[in-house]
Formats: C-alpha cells, structure tokens, sequence
C-alpha cells in the first residue's frame, strides 16, 4: 500500500515536468481510495487519435500492487485500435500481462499505452477487424478511427 | 388672604351665636389663642378659664364649627409655608405645632386632625419635590446606614402618606439594600462556597426581621424568594465581571467560587447559562489574544480558564467556541509548537535552552515558561464532576432500584437524560451536527490548539532523539515515558489511514518506535559483547547503535541524512574495530558506522606535566584531537607518529600542530577544528602560538 | 601531556554491509582513506538506493514491516540489483515473475560472494527451484549456464 502511496505522491511533481506534458489529469477517483484511478490524456501526433483527449481507466489491487500489475482499460466504445477491444476497452499490452515487473510506475504503463496508439501490435490484436484494415489501407483505418472518437465524444456531449 | 380672613369671620360670628349663654369675650381670647401664630403656645391661666368657659357652654354644632375654624388656621398657615418646608423636622415641627393645642383641649389626638396633616403630608410629597428628595435621601442613608430604627421611625411617619406608592417605594428600598450587601460581601470574595447564602441570611438577619414588620405585615415568602433571585443575579454579574481577573489567577483556590458559580447556571441554563458563557467568551477573546502577551502566557492563561470553564460549564459548549478562537489566534505565532513542546516535556535547564534555541532565535522567557510548565504538570483537569443536572440528584425523588437481569429495563431506570443543549451566540452554524466531547485531559486541549500536528511531530521527535542519544541510559525514565504514552496516544487517534496531504501525515510516529527498538537491541548487543569477552559489563564502552533513517538527529535543514567520516587515534582504532567484528559476525550482513562527531562521548584524565590531573568528559572529536597533543611513549622528538607519517612535517616538534597537521590526524574538516580549538583554549589546555601552531599549556 | 581514558559512550549507526561489485563501480559502505573534507558531508540521493520493488531505502523497512535490520533483511542479485528480502521473495512467488529480476529481465541469482546473502541462500533455492519447475524456462542466456552450475555453492 505505502508503494501507492508513494506514487501519488511523486505524481504530481513528475506530471509538471516536461516529460509528461501530454497528460491533462491523473488521479485517483476519489481522495481516500487508491485502487482507482483515471486518466485523461492528449492522443499522440501523427496518430489518428490526435488532437483527441483519451479517457483511461486504472484499477489497483491494494494488496498485491506492484507485485502484480494494474489493469488498464479505455473508457469502453471511445477508442477504436487493433489491441483494444472496443466493447469493454480492454487493452492488450504486454507490460500489463507477461512483461509486467514491479519496477514500472502507473506513468510508465501509461507512456506505454500511449506508445501502442502509436505503433500498434499485429501480433496480438483484440480487434480483429480493424488490425486487418491497419495492414491493407492505412488511410481508412484512420477515418474510421477518427469517425468512432468523433462519436464517441457526441455521446459524451449528449449525455 | 382676605376671603381667608372673611371666612372667619363669618366662622366667628357663627361660633358666638352657637355659645350660649353668651361668651362672645371668651371665644374671642379662645380663638386667638388657637392661631399658629400666637405666642405664647402654653395657654395662661387666664386662656385656660376661658377655654372651660367655652366648652362647658359649646354644644355639638359649637364644637364643629371651632374645630372648622381651627382647620382653617392651619391650612392658612400651613400652605404659607408650603414651600419653606423642605427638611423633615420642618414638618415634624409643624405637625408638633398643629397637634399641640388640640391635644392640651381634648387631651388626645382625634382623628380630624391626623387625617389633615396626612393629607398636609401627601401633599407635600406629591408637591413638594425638595421635600420629597430629601426624605427619600435621608431615608436611603439610614437603610444603607443599617440605622433600622430611625429609619422605621420614619417610614412610619411617612406610612399613612403613601397613596398607592408604596410598592414602588418598598422594591427601591430594599434593591437598595440588596446592592449594598452584594457589593460589600460579595465583591472579590472567591473563597466562600455558599456566599449567595450567606449574603442572603446575613440580609435577613441583620435587616430583614427589623425591616419587613414596617412595610409588610405578613411573612411573604414569594418576596424572599424573588430577593435571594436578585442575590443570585448580582452575585453572577460580579463573579463574571471578576472571572478573568480573580477567578482565573487565583485558581485552584477559587474553586469553590465556581462551584457556587456552577449551581447557580444549573438553574437556569439556556438564558442565563447561555449568557454567561458568552459573556467569558467574550472576555477572553478580548483580554488575552492580543499581541502583548507572550505565547507561553497566553497558553498559560488558556489551560487556567479550561480547568476553571470545566467546572462551570461540564458540556464544553464555551469551550468549544473558545478553542476554535485560539487556535486561529495562535498558529499565527511562530513559537508556538516549541513553547508546546517546552511545555509538555520535563525537560532540564539547558535542555530549553537547547529546544528553544534550535528552532528560533527569540528571546525565551524561562520564568513565565517555568510557571506554563506547572501549569499543565501531570495533564489532569482536575476531578470528574457529575455532569447530570440537579434536579435528578434531589434526595426526595424517588429512586428506582431494580435487581432483576432484563437489560432493557436497567437501561431505561438508569437512563440520565441528555443536559440541554445550550446555544451561544458565538457558535458557528456548522457545530449543530457535530457530537462534541469535551476535552478529557490537557493534553487534548493543548494539541487542540495546533491546525497541523505535523509540525509538532517532527519537533517531538527531535527532543526525543536527542534525549535518547544523551542519555546514558537505554530506556526512558518513567515520567517521560507516561508522557511518550499520552502524547503518542492522542496522535494515533487522529492519525488517518490514506494520507493526501503532507500535514496530515503522521505516519513518522512510528519512528518512536523504532528508536526505542534500536535501544534495546543496543543494550543486548552491548551483553553480548561484554559475554564474549567474559569481561565486567561496566568496563565495556557504553555504545547504542541506531537506525540512521529514523533518527532525527542525523537529518540536515534540508532533509538530508548527515554522514560525518573521521579517522581514529590509536586508543580508539582497537575498540572501535573489535566492536565492528563482533557486530558483523552477530548481525550477519551488516556493519557499523561510527558517527564520531558530536554524540559520542569519552571521559578521561588529563595528566599535565606540571603533575596536574584533570578530568573532562567531552565529544569524541573533540578528544581526537587533543588526544594527539599527546607524548610520545618514548618521548623522541621527530619519531614516527601513527598518522604523521604521510605528510613529511617532520621538523615539527613533538606535541604541537597546526591545524593542517590535525586536519590530515582526524579528517575533521578546518573549520571545526577551529571551534574545537577555542574550546580547548577555553579550558585553559591548549596555548596558540604565533606561527600558527597549537601546544599545551603549561608544560615545563 | 598524557590522557588515561577512563569511560567512553559511543553512538553509532549500523548499515549494510553491501561489498563493491567487481565489475561496476557501486554504492558501498566505502571507507575513504585520504579525504580532504572542507564541510559536513550529505548523502547524495541522487542513486535514490531504493528497493526497487517497493521504493523504499535499503536501510529503510519494506511496506510490511515495522523494526529495520535484522527482521528486514536485503539480497544482493548476481545482476547488482538489490532487494528487500520480503519483497524479492513477493515477486518471485508469482508466476509472471519466472524467476527474473524485474529491473534485468534476468533469472535472479544471489551474489554467492556476499556476506550478507549467506543466511538466505536456503530459502532462495528453494523458491527459484520451484519457479523453474511451475515455469516455462526463464528467459535470457544466462540462466542456462547457472542452471548448470547449480545455484549457489
């Protein structure tokens, strides 16, 4: 538990530097309970997803972090990406699975997921469809990449 | 005046025809006689014939009519004056006057004549406003005077004038005196338990008995009911206007005071109780949260009113208010966690002056210090009162007693309703909700005065670490130890699980613990190595060895950890070394590291040449260093010198230094070298030569 | 001038007895022979010697206990990392773990020259033996050359 801590309490100077520029927000939901956490961060250049603010959401187990791992998961039917699974956000990254070590950081998964917009991973995508469109046509992958954010966001606005 | 004097006449002339037979001379010398006027008032012989004559010869209409004319008289004569008449004895004078000659004729006062001079003496007091005044004055100054019978004498005169007055005039009398007694006993008197009682039976006794009988003429005790009220009042007016300046110095003395205060609130607590407290809210705001007082003063003035508040007002609702008051006041002070820190621990002389010094350079008031120290002494606010009301205690209530086991039904015989909740103005909104507790012991109200108890933390930490690494002891003794345990306590409780902000994080608690762990693992060590050496525990260097992480002495202003690397002379190096082995080979995998700066300490002799002995007891850098003022053993100038070898000074004489040749011995850095030469110095052991060089003094 | 000690009351601090690496220079509880010292001489953190599992201080307890030193031991890897053991052991129990040092990626071994390894060797044996046998071999090439020469000696 004090690791978390420890962590939180690092965050907000390590959020101010340069490094992390792209993050708009990241804290736990509410004040006294870690184990959740939420995200919200500027899609990286040159992606489809720029210009986009993408919603991420972390849940910690107290008890076992970091020994094991957080999971991550966008906010369910925003991103739409070969390794996420649009229905629920589920993200697969190794760092979340296999590669995990409990030398990264909640900003360090982050980064990560941030990189995989960048390049995503054919070997193990989670939409299948979509990892198809990235192969064979670039240009529409990212229109309807983009089509799915733009709606997404409408929603959000509606709601 | 002349219709007067026809009226008269005419009165006269009447007279003379009602006297038969005729005595027209006789009534004519009776008459004159009778005005106020004539002299002389003793009636001759000759006047005294006359008169037989007349009332032998007068009938009853004779009789009227002379009683008339005389009427007239007086009233003519009376009303000339009516202005004159402004003291009493006029009056008197008057009346002994008018009352005279009808006395000497029928020899007794009839009532035709008391009724005019009652009614001459309403008038005047109606009219007559000097009058007036000064009767009441005089009358005043004999109940103020306890002159009782003059004054009944008086009053009694005064009585029958009285025409629907007198109420008004009773209730200013006896206010009056009233205001007399409380202000004579009462005033400043903190000592008596029951002095609302004793004022009141002081005022019956002396004054009442002998007073009553002439305004009323039954026992009325609703009256003295309403008079011991009027007591009560000017009792609690008083007590609160003394409360700051009396009862709060002088307690615990005035204790009683305030149980009396106490009782008294209890009657009726939500208007006067309510009042009251806020009145000392009030007070104290105004009187001691000013920036004359010192911080220790203003604590100190604070922990006397809460033990005096918790006599009067068991429920803490001033307190709460008042609390909330300092502790904005205070944290504004800069000094106020070391004066709390000062406060709280029994802490020696230099110790303050340690504590004080470290965190501020201000100027520390010891004796005012000494006095706040006292003052909060073992933390007690005294003992419990009972807090239910009252009424609940009267003996001819009846008493429930159950022996039977249904639980249900011993909760509801033993229930004590909840005292009524007072509300004073000075509340805020927000306190409705919340369930207060009043304070338990001093500790909560000290630690009540700080907005982050963070800071006080840490400065507790440090008094402690220090304490620990002075002492030769391995554990506390037991005062510090019960208040290690109060302290450590109240902090737990207000300790919270997720920390979001750096003041709320007390979680460094926990290096008390771990403090007193490293001792005790000290003391173990230092068994064992006294074991394996079979040797005499008390021959073996008293040695603690401790967590450097946890210690606060060992923390720089900036939160950096202090490592401090010096080199042994050759008394210590063995020691030292065999101290390490035996640690290394107990504790697998860890080592010492020796701190040889300012909390190590030796304690040794110094043998001079001259033959004198002399014994200190110093840090262990500073007898590194004179340690190599030493002789030789063989006493060869220019001999080999463990540590002098590398740097080629050789033609510097035995026992004398610069401070380079030191500084390359010890590796204490220049500059403390020098803070450790002057304090040699100081001692009168070491002499500076011109060249630069250190010797010892006095040396042949 | 002679000076006959006649008692001495020592304070001292324990550390961790962490030997120098061979092949890089580390952190260490290096004895500096010839210093010149011209002021009182802070910790650098800028190594921040942490445990890199629960970023606390070596000398520091790890989340779960309370008393540092004996009952909070550290491990010095074969890889230059160290770890608190309740936290190495921690990790090292999970099946993602396969035995790797989570800073290296490399099976963790402990340093068999170190002193302060020596009453862990047992236990660490054992665990990364039942590691190999619930696992997928470990990764990287250095595991196959110690699994040949037996862990510890």
């Amino acid at each position: 538990m004090s690791r978390i801590i420890k962590e939180y309490s690092g965050l907000q100077k390590r959020l101010g530097t340069a490094e992390f520029w792209w993050i708009n927000s990241f804290e736990p939901d509410e004040d006294d309970d870690l184990s959740q956490w939420s995200c919200k961060f500027q899609g990286p250049s040159n992606t489809p997803y720029e210009g986009f603010e993408l919603g991420l959401k972390i849940s910690v187990d107290l008890e076992k972090y970091p020994v094991s791992g957080p999971c991550v998961e966008f906010e369910p039917r925003t991103v739409a990406h070969p390794n996420v699974k649009w229905d629920t956000g589920e993200i697969c990254l190794d760092l979340l699975k296999d590669a995990w070590t409990p030398i990264y950081t909640l900003l360090d998964v982050v980064g990560a997921v941030r990189g995989l917009l960048e390049e995503p991973g054919l070997d193990s995508p989670l939409d299948l469809d979509l990892a198809q469109i990235y192969d064979v046509d670039y240009d529409a992958y990212v229109q309807i990449v983009r089509y799915r954010l733009v709606e997404a966001r409408f929603d959000e606005l509606v709601q | 005046m002349s219709k007067i004097d026809e009226e008269l006449q005419l009165l006269h002339q009447k007279i003379v025809l009602c006297v038969t037979p005729n005595s027209e001379d006789e009534i004519d010398i009776v008459l004159s006689w009778l005005s106020p006027t004539f002299q002389p008032q003793i009636p001759t012989l000759r006047i005294k014939q006359c008169l037989k004559v007349v009332f032998e010869r007068s009938d009853e209409r004779a009789r009227f009519l002379i009683e008339q004319y005389y009427l007239t008289l007086i009233r003519t004569h009376f009303f000339s004056q009516f202005d004159a008449i402004v003291n009493w004895r006029d009056m008197v004078r008057l009346e002994r006057l008018y009352l005279s000659k009808v006395e000497f004729i029928l020899g007794a006062p009839v009532y035709w004549i008391q009724d005019e001079i009652v009614s001459f003496k309403r008038v005047l007091m109606n009219k007559n406003i000097e009058f007036k005044k000064r009767l009441h004055a005089k009358l005043e100054a004999h109940i103020l005077d306890n002159d009782l019978d003059r004054f009944n004498q008086l009053y009694q005169w005064l009585a029958p004038a009285f025409d629907g007055q007198e109420i008004e005039f009773n209730a200013k009398m006896i206010n009056l005196k009233v205001d007399q007694l409380s202000q004579e006993l009462m005033k400043n008197n903190v000592d008596d338990r029951y002095l609302v009682m004793n004022t009141y039976n002081h005022f019956i006794k002396d004054f009442w008995s002998k007073f009553y009988k002439s305004l009323i003429t039954e026992d009325d005790h609703e009256l003295t009911a309403i008079i011991y009220q009027s007591f009560e009042k000017n009792y609690t007016k008083y007590k609160c206007d003394e409360f700051y300046t009396k009862i709060v110095p002088q307690f615990p003395a005035s204790r009683k005071c305030l149980l009396e205060l106490r009782s008294i609130l209890n009657k009726d607590i939500k208007t006067v109780g309510a009042k009251v407290l806020e009145n000392l809210y009030h007070g104290f705001v105004s009187r001691f949260l000013t920036s004359s007082l010192l911080t220790c003063e203003i604590l100190y003035f604070y922990i006397k009113t809460v033990k005096c508040l918790k006599i009067i007002d068991p429920m803490g609702m001033c307190l709460r208010s008042l609390s909330k008051a300092v502790r904005k006041y205070l944290n504004s002070r800069p000094d106020l966690i070391t004066t709390l820190v000062l406060g709280i621990f029994p802490l020696h002389h230099d110790e303050r002056i340690k504590v004080a010094c470290v965190s501020d350079g201000n100027s520390i008031h010891f004796q005012k210090l000494e006095q706040f120290a006292k003052e909060v002494g073992d933390f007690s606010l005294g003992p419990e009162l009972p807090t239910a009301l009252p009424w609940f205690h009267q003996p001819h209530l009846p008493r429930c007693t159950y022996d039977g086991n249904d639980e249900l039904l011993k909760q509801y015989l033993n229930w004590v309703p909840e005292p009524p909740r007072i509300r004073l103005d000075v509340e805020e909104p927000e306190d409705n909700d919340v369930k207060y507790v009043p304070p338990a012991d001093l500790i909560h109200v000290l630690l009540d005065t700080l907005e982050s108890k963070r800071a006080l933390v840490d400065d507790l930490l440090s008094v402690v670490s220090g304490k620990f690494i002075e002492s030769e002891e391995y554990t506390l003794d037991s005062e510090w130890q019960k208040i290690m345990n109060i302290l450590l306590n109240h902090l737990e409780a207000t300790r919270k699980g997720a920390v979001t902000s750096e003041e709320d994080d007390l979680t460094h608690l926990n290096d008390v613990d771990i403090m007193l762990e490293d001792l005790k693992l000290s003391s173990r060590f230092r068994n064992q190595v006294a074991h394996k050496n079979n040797a005499y525990i008390g021959s073996f260097p008293h040695v603690k060895i401790l967590s450097k992480l946890y210690w606060r002495h060992y923390q720089s202003l900036n939160g950096r950890l202090i490592t401090s690397k010096r080199k042994w002379n050759d008394e210590m190096k063995p020691l030292v070394d065999n101290l390490t082995s035996i640690y290394e080979v107990l504790n697998v995998g860890r080592t010492l590291k020796f701190d040889t700066g300012s909390s190590s300490r030796v304690s040794f002799n110094m043998i001079l040449n001259s033959g004198e002995t002399k014994s200190f007891k110093v840090t262990m850098e500073q007898y590194l260093v004179i340690s190599h003022f030493q002789s030789e053993a063989n006493g060869e100038v220019g001999q080999e010198r463990h540590g002098m070898t590398t740097m080629g000074n050789h033609s510097l004489p035995d026992r004398h230094h610069t401070l380079t040749s030191l500084h390359h011995l010890t590796s204490i850095p220049k500059t403390k070298l020098l803070t450790i030469l002057s304090f040699w110095k100081q001692k009168g052991v070491v002499l500076e030569h011109p060249e630069g060089y250190f010797g010892i003094k006095d040396e042949t | 001038m002679r000076i006959e000690v006649t008692g001495v009351s020592l304070v001292s601090t324990w550390a961790w007895d962490i030997p120098k690496d061979s092949s890089n220079a580390e952190h260490a509880t290096i004895q500096p022979t010839e210093v010149e010292q011209e002021e009182e001489e802070q910790e650098s953190d800028e190594d921040e010697e942490v445990c890199g599992i629960c970023r606390n201080r070596y000398d520091a307890t790890c989340p779960s206990c309370e008393y540092p030193g004996s009952g909070c031991p550290i491990v010095l890897g074969l890889c230059n990392h160290n770890f608190h053991v309740h936290c190495i052991k921690q990790w090292l129990s999970t099946e993602t773990s396969r035995g790797l040092c989570p800073l290296c990626r490399q099976g963790f071994q402990l340093r068999t020259s170190a002193l302060i390894n020596k009453p862990h060797y047992e236990e660490f044996q054992k665990l990364l033996m039942s590691v190999r046998q619930h696992n997928i071999p470990m990764g990287g090439e250095l595991d196959q050359d110690m699994m040949d020469d037996g862990f510890i000696r």
